[in-house]
């Protein structure tokens, strides 16, 4: 071998180059450089579910118990290392012609120039590829991210859940209800790296307006409204607070 | 000649050398003054310069305020940026309390012509008298630590989570098999241009407050034809 040394660096930038992050089972992402339409569902051993409500329940400790999905106890030692890697992952929460709640493959696919302020965001696919249902008969419920610093919905939220009333309706027809459309956003105030509880989470529901937050206290919740979000242009709101 | 070309010459290099940018220095030294509570920022009907034909005026602090901030959140030397990244894609809002004037910049998503904005949050920002930039917080950063749920209730009524018994009660109430209200809370449809309307009819300003005041890029053959995002 006539330059061992040289084919040594070549190989140990390989490994440095190389991607150690874990495949997550849970979390799917598109090919890179794609804006993808639909995201898998549903996520396996996850359930099925009658109500939307205990839908909810299972997916809040799910979603948060990924990594970075809260960084509140960074906040007060490092907020900076805080803001670098906290991480939105996203998912829908449909209703199947099967008259059942299930929850899509989760994403932490960042949206473009995230990086430039450093602030996670969630690129979600605006539809579910369920290969069991036509894409028609699937209704849209819930858009479900975490927020890692417990935040209110923020401008993008309150877009973003205009976007996709747009899209898919303002209301779902399951079975013999009607539900709205809504954005959640889950939260945790735990100070444990390890074990971030689901202590809530925030809702903005387009076709009534409301603002929501909903407190999980031992397994009580109780609901407390913000407000109301009211467009005062096709871009622009303010949000009148109870 | 000679000395008008050498003039000429040494106004185009200071421009060069950022002379005139260094009336408002950047970057400017940031504090962190945890003290600090920033206004809700979208609590009150914005003021929107520039909307009607009447002037405006704003003081000296005021421009220096947004220059400083404006230049914190993208540097003036920054090229080749993705268009919700740009300048002239924000809005500044500013409300100024006592001798804090607060500015926040923010997406202006449909100047790229998107539906939504990229990022959750822009740039947050607590500008002394001096010009000091006393607080700042980047994209989803909370002014304050994150509050405990505590056992004991505090605010909020029991209920299943995800319920809005407002919109129960509007949509799921009638017993005789009717589909919903006669009257449905749709929302008035107001074409912006590139297929997307609000969802609520304008409403009035909310009496009693001081307004924040919005400035935004003035409407140009760009706004109209975005850049590419890429």
């Amino acid at each position: 071998m006539k330059h061992p040394l040289a084919l040594l660096v070549a190989l140990l930038a390989n490994l440095a180059c190389t991607s150690t992050r874990v495949v997550d089972p849970h979390v799917w992402r598109a090919t890179p450089g794609q804006a993808a339409e639909s995201i898998p569902g549903p996520l396996k051993n996850f359930g099925s579910f009658d109500s939307f409500s205990d839908a909810l329940k299972a997916a809040c400790p799910l979603i948060l118990s990924k990594p970075n999905a809260s960084v509140g106890h960074l906040l007060e030692q490092n907020p900076e290392l805080a803001l670098r890697v906290s991480t939105e992952y996203c998912a829908w929460l449909y209703y199947t012609p099967e008259h059942k709640y299930e929850l899509s493959m989760l994403t932490d696919q960042e949206e473009p120039g995230d990086a430039l302020h450093g602030a996670a965001s969630c690129l979600l696919p605006p539809n579910v590829d369920d290969p069991r249902y036509t894409p028609t008969s699937i209704q849209y419920i819930f858009l479900l991210h975490n927020h890692p610093f417990a935040m209110e919905p923020s401008e993008r939220d309150i877009h973003l859940a205009t976007a996709m009333a747009n899209a898919h309706g303002l209301v779902a027809q399951a079975g013999n209800r009607k539900v709205p459309l809504a954005v959640v956003a889950f939260f945790s105030s735990s100070r444990d790296a390890q074990h971030a509880t689901c202590d809530g989470f925030y809702q903005y529901i387009p076709a009534t307006s409301e603002l929501l937050k909903w407190h999980n206290t031992e397994n009580t919740w109780r609901k407390e409204k913000l407000g109301e979000v009211k467009w005062i242009s096709p871009t622009r709101f303010i949000i009148m607070r109870e | 000649m000679k000395m008008h070309r050498v003039s000429l010459a040494l106004a185009v290099s200071l421009l060069g050398c950022g002379y005139l940018r260094g009336l408002f220095p950047h970057p400017v030294p940031v504090e962190e003054d945890r003290s600090i509570v920033f206004p809700r920022f979208f609590d009150q009907r914005p003021v929107q310069v520039g909307a009607r034909s009447e002037p405006y005026e704003m003081d000296g602090e005021m421009l220096r305020a947004l220059v400083i901030a404006s230049n914190d959140y993208i540097p003036p030397d920054a090229s080749n940026l993705p268009c919700p990244s740009r300048r002239e894609a924000q809005f500044y809002r500013v409300i100024r309390q006592g001798g804090i004037i607060f500015v926040y910049i923010y997406e202006n998503h449909a100047y790229c012509g998107r539906p939504y904005p990229v990022r959750h949050s822009g740039g947050k920002y607590a500008i002394g008298q001096d010009g000091r930039i006393l607080r700042r917080l980047i994209g989803a950063q909370p002014d304050h630590p994150v509050e405990r749920e505590t056992p004991d209730g505090g605010n909020g009524l029991s209920a299943e989570p995800g319920v809005s018994s407002e919109f129960d009660a509007l949509w799921n109430s009638s017993r005789d098999g009717s589909t919903g209200p006669s009257s449905p809370p749709l929302p008035p449809r107001a074409p912006t241009g590139h297929g997307w309307w609000c969802l609520n009819a304008p409403t009035a300003r909310a009496a009693g407050t001081r307004a924040p005041v919005t400035f935004r890029p003035r409407p140009s053959s760009r706004a109209r034809r975005p850049p590419s995002s890429s």
